[in-house]
């Protein structure tokens, strides 16, 4: 069915659905052909190392700091593998950590199949690859007065929105208790935002957990 | 024949959906959608019999709601994704039918989508766990009120201002709450408030909403125990 100069595909994502829809994608493309589809980013490089395909699609719902330590470490390993990263939703920061960590097709999930397949030959074909809107797209966040919080303090804002205290942050974290408030002391100077509640609120509707339309 | 209809914001998992409809004998599928609007009007009418939907945040329990409420009702089954088991058990009583996890297997959706034509419920067992282990907290209406007082970040004062009532009650309403549903700070108590409002949205039914409060708090709020954290 795919001609023997096919390039392998190797998906990892966490929904299987999106493996089977890929999967059937790649079967209608002569170029391009299914070499499994994974859901751990440890099984991925494995079978990179012993597979080397072409091209393998993570999805950012691994998450974003695993992603990218684990291209770092893809890149020191000199494969030939191109890495393509799509998810949800992609913001210019984020694909720009995504970029300069190794990647090399960054792209949403709302984006057409056939883009996806664009992407996948043009890093196959050694190029750099981003869905159009993703870089020069106004971010709602880029408010100058609005420091950017450091990749730590995110993860603290995030452990603060699950509820957790500061002695757990910390030990997730491993940091002192200590060190969990100074974080949080520069999290309230830089975004303003007054106490934790207000910081868990304030994630949470970052997130469009939740919306204030009025009934 | 049973009739599948697909709303979905990412094609490619629109498509994996499809696939697995298609392995299914007896199953046809009518469509797959990405916006909300043209599928309602799909539902009025095509009125396919089973409708998948994939949670975005543009699926609140009103589209839910409305969506259940087309004549006869499609069975409707729910691919949520990180949602907060409080929103899946408000899903499920509204009526929901079946409920996938972004991560269960495609075995897993065939068995769902055939149970749920066949009139079964059906829930991805790593969710039924986590449902397990939810408790339902039955609150009063001044308790509900309260709860969306303190979800907007209010002071004691502040809230006593707005309901009407002394500082020294707030505090005794306060501490009732505490107990009730189990937190041991406002900070909790306000985040288990504000989680139930993800779930309750603009979504509480008319009877039971109180228009001084943005933030409406269903009657019941359910609270997922955290042992994670707790160890």
């Amino acid at each position: 069915m795919n001609s023997p100069a096919a390039s392998p595909v190797l998906i990892c994502d966490t929904q299987p659905v999106s493996i089977e829809g890929l999967k059937g994608l790649l079967e209608n493309c002569a170029d391009l052909c299914y070499a499994g589809g994974i859901c751990s980013l440890a099984a991925a490089f494995d079978m990179i190392q012993s597979a080397s395909p072409a091209v393998v699609v993570i999805d950012k719902a691994l998450g974003i700091s695993a992603i990218i330590d684990w291209l770092r470490r893809l890149s020191a390993a000199e494969t030939k593998t191109a890495a393509v990263v799509w998810g949800l939703g992609i913001t210019e920061a984020e694909a720009l950590r995504l970029l300069q960590a190794g990647a090399r097709g960054v792209l949403r999930r709302t984006a057409r199949p056939d883009l996806l397949i664009t992407c996948m030959r043009t890093v196959i074909s050694g190029a750099t690859w981003i869905e159009d809107g993703i870089f020069g797209e106004p971010e709602k966040r880029t408010d100058p007065r609005r420091p950017q919080l450091t990749p730590r303090e995110h993860e603290v804002v995030e452990l603060v929105g699950q509820g957790l205290r500061n002695r757990e942050i910390a030990r997730r974290l491993g940091i002192q208790a200590g060190t969990v408030k100074i974080h949080l002391k520069h999290i309230f100077e830089k975004t303003g935002v007054r106490g934790r509640y207000g910081l868990a609120l304030n994630g949470l509707r970052e997130k469009g957990a939740i919306s204030l339309t009025t009934i | 024949m049973t009739n599948v209809s697909i709303y979905s914001a990412s094609p490619v998992a629109a498509a994996g959906f499809a696939a697995i409809i298609g392995g299914i004998e007896g199953f046809r599928l009518s469509g797959t959608w990405s916006a909300l609007g043209p599928l309602e009007e799909h539902v009025r009418t095509e009125r396919p019999d089973l409708l998948l939907l994939e949670l975005t945040p543009a699926v609140t329990l009103d589209v839910i709601r409305r969506l259940l409420s087309a004549v006869p009702a499609p069975a409707l089954i729910l691919s949520v994704g990180a949602a907060p088991a409080e929103f899946i058990s408000q899903i499920l009583g509204l009526g929901v039918r079946g409920v996938l996890g972004r991560n269960s297997s495609v075995e897993f959706h065939t068995k769902c989508f055939c149970e749920v034509a066949a009139g079964t419920m059906w829930v991805d067992p790593e969710i039924g766990r986590r449902l397990l282990l939810t408790d339902r907290i039955a609150l009063t209406p001044r308790e509900r009120q309260l709860m969306g007082l303190l979800a907007q970040g209010l002071r004691n004062k502040e809230i006593a201002w707005s309901m009407g009532i002394s500082e020294g009650t707030v505090k005794v309403y306060l501490s009732r709450l505490f107990t009730k549903v189990g937190a041991s700070d406002r900070f909790e108590l306000a985040l288990l408030a504000l989680r139930n409002v993800v779930a309750g949205g603009a979504s509480v039914p008319e009877r039971d909403r109180d228009r001084s409060v943005p933030f409406q708090i269903p009657r019941f709020v359910s609270r997922e125990r955290a042992e994670s954290v707790a160890r």
